[in-house]
């Protein structure tokens, strides 16, 4: 009976969108975290030799009855809305107020410590942290995967000495005790579909070893598109509330579709039973 | 009595076909802009019945009863089938999505002078070169405005139809080979209400339209239940080349202008309603029952024929 396929394909569907909203709010406290929507498509349609020629009804249907196979999830989208704000005072903690991503930069290297590839990330989380740097031979900014922060050319930024204020403004410009050191980076990705997500908040761009990200993207603090701003992070963009809908809405449709099974189950039963008074 | 076995046999198959309809129907249920389907139930064409070398049949008015003759006991139907399932076009529910990718498209259409459904879809394709407008023959209907970017910046649905523009042509909204000529709009996209494509332009703030592509590929379809369902919310329009594919915007026909909208970040829901869907189910759960309990009375008859007939000390 092909209804226990159909909604055994549909079931299954449902719950990979369940896995997906319970990631979400899972992260819920992630900062920077941008939360995916799973959205479902229907499957093909298959056709049976139930009715040998088209209706005499003025109709364009194909002969046969056509019966469909039920529902998958179609894709997962990417939902790049704004989180919300998080104010923290830490002068290292930097939030983004419109478009755009950090490029963040960690160097790969052997047991030898030679380099093998230099590797670039895009990421929403702000959360920096000074540490230091041999290969830069100064502090850099270190995000909580181990990736350094870099500058409007791509490479990373480097403070001699880390005593003293940092202050880093809208525009991205940092300067300690008033001195310029340098400026932030921001890239503005107008398809954040193509970046490839690759967990701990970060985005692959695939920017190769050493190529500047200029000739890939815009940089956003210059498009007007985005603001830093110094002591805040950024929030998850998963809401609870429509979260939680979400889930109500396909746990019932899960329920409703091992109720369709229950019945097509009953329905052999009943096929079954035919000879056994 | 043989006959009926197989007319309750046929019953129970035309509602195995139903019930398969219906779970299809309920799988959906979170697919944007599908259109449920309607099972339609026919009777197998009726027969006429009659009574062969029957030299006392009764008589029956305006025929003459000649002896030797057949007498006509009348009509009978031997069974039922599951003709078409025919999809419901009606507007689904719409959902907030907050995406920019998302377009619920809502119609209100009136019927044409001759009283045919009219509905509007969104044109599709699955395009091999993408600078070429589609060919009337690829081109596809469908009421899903679940859209996303695809690597190449082209919107697409989510089982990789391109979009396609008024001149049926692969919308792009996104150039990442060419910073500086192509367009770059991405999340930045804006349609309106009659599904012009449109940007902000970050200097002056104002509205710009997509160069070429300037608005969405709306089609009316007369008569939608010529389309013919492809399943992955795809319909195509089988025949000669169809379709009233007419500029929605620059109709000026009063049936349609005015009459439509499309809304950004919203989605069409299905038009599926699992209430009545369960209780369709239900209920022909009850009747494959009850035919099942026909095949057995009848079983249980032919049973005494065969085995209590003609037994003389029972």
């Amino acid at each position: 009976m092909q209804s226990l396929n159909i909604s055994t394909a549909a079931m299954r569907g449902i719950q990979q969108a369940l896995d997906n909203t319970s990631n979400n709010l899972s992260n819920i406290d992630t900062v920077g975290f941008k939360r995916r929507v799973a959205s479902f498509s229907e499957l093909l349609s298959d056709s049976m030799n139930e009715q040998p020629a088209a209706d005499n009804q003025n109709r364009n249907t194909p002969a046969g009855l056509r019966i469909g196979s039920g529902a998958r999830l179609g894709l997962t989208k990417l939902d790049m809305g704004q989180g919300s704000m998080k104010q923290t005072d830490v002068p290292t903690d930097l939030m983004i107020q419109g478009e755009g991503y950090f490029l963040v930069t960690r160097k790969i290297k052997d047991a030898n410590g030679a380099l093998l590839q230099e590797e670039n990330r895009l990421t929403r989380e702000g959360n920096f942290k000074l540490q230091y740097s041999d290969d830069d031979g100064g502090y850099v900014l270190h995000t909580a995967s181990g990736h350094i922060l870099t500058n409007s050319s791509g490479n990373p930024i480097t403070f001699n000495d880390p005593v003293g204020d940092i202050l880093i403004t809208e525009d991205g410009s940092v300067t300690m005790d008033g001195e310029p050191v340098d400026t932030i980076g921001l890239w503005k990705v107008d398809n954040p579909d193509e970046l490839q997500q690759v967990g701990q908040d970060l985005f692959d761009p695939d920017l190769a070893s050493g190529i500047a990200p200029d000739t890939k993207y815009k940089n956003a603090l210059d498009e007007d598109v985005a603001t830093l701003r110094q002591g805040a992070l950024e929030s998850s963009n998963v809401n609870m509330m429509e979260e939680m809908s979400q889930l109500v809405n396909i746990q019932r449709a899960y329920q409703l579709n091992s109720r369709a099974i229950g019945i097509s189950d009953q329905m052999m039963g009943i096929a079954n039973s035919i000879r056994s008074r | 009595m043989i006959r009926g076995l197989y007319t309750s046999a046929s019953g129970m198959l035309a509602l195995q076909n139903r019930q398969e309809s219906l779970a299809n129907n309920l799988a959906n249920v979170n697919t944007p802009g599908f259109k449920q389907d309607l099972g339609v139930m026919r009777a197998f064409p009726e027969q006429l019945i009659s009574r062969i070398r029957d030299q006392e049949g009764p008589d029956i008015q305006g025929y003459p009863n000649l002896s030797g003759q057949a007498a006509v006991i009348g009509r009978l139907n031997s069974g039922v089938y599951m003709s078409e399932a025919m999809p419901m076009f009606t507007q689904g529910d719409i959902a907030e999505t907050r995406n920019p990718y998302d377009v619920a498209l809502m119609d209100n259409l009136q019927p044409d002078q001759d009283g045919n459904e009219r509905r509007l879809f969104y044109s599709v394709a699955r395009l091999e070169d993408l600078t070429q407008p589609a060919q009337p023959e690829d081109i596809r209907y469908t009421r899903n405005g679940n859209w996303s970017v695809n690597s190449d910046g082209y919107l697409v649905t989510a089982d990789g139809y391109y979009v396609l523009d008024a001149q049926n042509q692969a919308v792009r909204v996104n150039n990442p080979d060419d910073l500086l000529n192509g367009v770059s709009v991405g999340q930045g996209l804006i349609i309106s209400k009659t599904g012009d494509l449109q940007y902000e332009d970050p200097t002056t703030k104002e509205l710009v339209s997509l160069p070429n592509n300037q608005r969405l590929g709306l089609s009316v379809i007369t008569d939608p239940m010529k389309l013919v369902r492809e399943g992955t919310n795809i319909f195509r329009f089988e025949g000669d080349i169809p379709v009233e594919s007419l500029d929605v915007a620059e109709a000026n026909d009063p049936l349609i202008a005015g009459r439509y909208g499309t809304q950004q970040g919203w989605i069409e829901r299905a038009n599926v309603d699992p209430m009545q869907t369960i209780t369709s189910m239900m209920s022909a759960l009850r009747a494959y029952e009850a035919n099942q309990r026909v095949i057995t009375t009848i079983d249980g008859t032919l049973e005494k024929a065969a085995n209590e007939i003609g037994r003389v000390n029972g």
